[in-house]
């Protein structure tokens, strides 16, 4: 695996363990760098050698129960405050699937 | 303040360029925007009913998740009279002082009727889930249907 599809990285691995500590009604968390398909695009450059700069999360928990979509993704920037900002670590962009356990239950039946 | 982009969704994307004068300040980092980026960028939220800030124009997005959610609205049917996009790539200010003032660290970002309505994802999902067709349809800036 390409260095800049791992999930093992510092900052994969410090978004996983936030995501883990914040969300602790979790059922579902899955994340995906996909960092690779941008590599050498525009504004990246400084930080594309990281290969931490494009991730995908999902994340089933009723910590999102009766949340508005716009504020279940706030929630998740809120934490990652940090890794997002670009003197802090450079993540780009950040791919959010944010389901309550019923949302994804309902989905599976379909 | 900002330059906006006025497309015509269909065919061919080509946009207007509705010159309104722009100033540009290049302050990389800044903690907290301005009183004038503030109002400026308040003024852009309200330039049109459909507001989309961007990554290039929407004839030449430069992102992927702009690109998207330009094809997007037009596959909606957002009608141009009523679409305005900002190239936050154009300035400096407006790049992250709409970052701050939405509360939302990545671009794209869609105004509607100057409410926030999400980025790419929550585009995307609701595009799906028949929600934009209704949001829009409420907010009446759909290219209305000839009978």
């Amino acid at each position: 695996m390409a260095s800049n599809r791992s999930i093992d990285g510092p900052m994969a691995k410090a978004i996983k363990a936030k995501m883990q500590i914040s969300f602790p009604r979790m059922t579902h968390f899955a994340m995906f760098n996909d960092s690779y398909k941008h590599a050498g695009h525009h504004g990246i450059a400084e930080v594309d050698k990281t290969g931490e700069t494009h991730f995908r999360l999902e994340i089933v928990s009723d910590e999102f129960s009766g949340v508005p979509l716009p504020q279940r993704h706030r929630m998740v920037y809120q934490l990652l405050q940090e890794e997002m900002s670009a003197a802090g670590g450079g993540v780009h962009a950040l791919q959010l699937t944010t389901r309550t356990v019923g949302e994804q239950k309902k989905r599976e039946k379909n | 303040m900002f330059a906006r982009f006025a497309p015509r969704f269909a065919p061919g994307f080509a946009p207007r360029f509705a010159g309104l004068p722009r100033v540009s300040l290049l302050r990389q980092t800044q903690l907290f925007m301005s009183t004038e980026t503030r109002a400026a960028i308040k003024e852009a939220i309200g330039s049109a009913p459909v507001v989309l800030f961007m990554k290039g124009t929407p004839e030449f997005p430069q992102c992927g998740f702009s690109k998207a959610t330009i094809s997007l609205l037009g596959q909606q049917g957002v009608d141009p009279m009523k679409f305005a996009a900002y190239n936050v790539l154009e300035d400096p200010e407006l790049r992250e002082g709409i970052k701050e003032y939405s509360e939302w660290p990545t671009i794209p970002q869609l105004y509607v009727n100057k409410e926030f309505v999400g980025g790419c994802d929550i585009l995307t999902t609701m595009a799906q889930s028949g929600d934009l067709c209704n949001l829009l349809e409420q907010a009446n800036v759909l290219v209305p249907e000839e009978d």
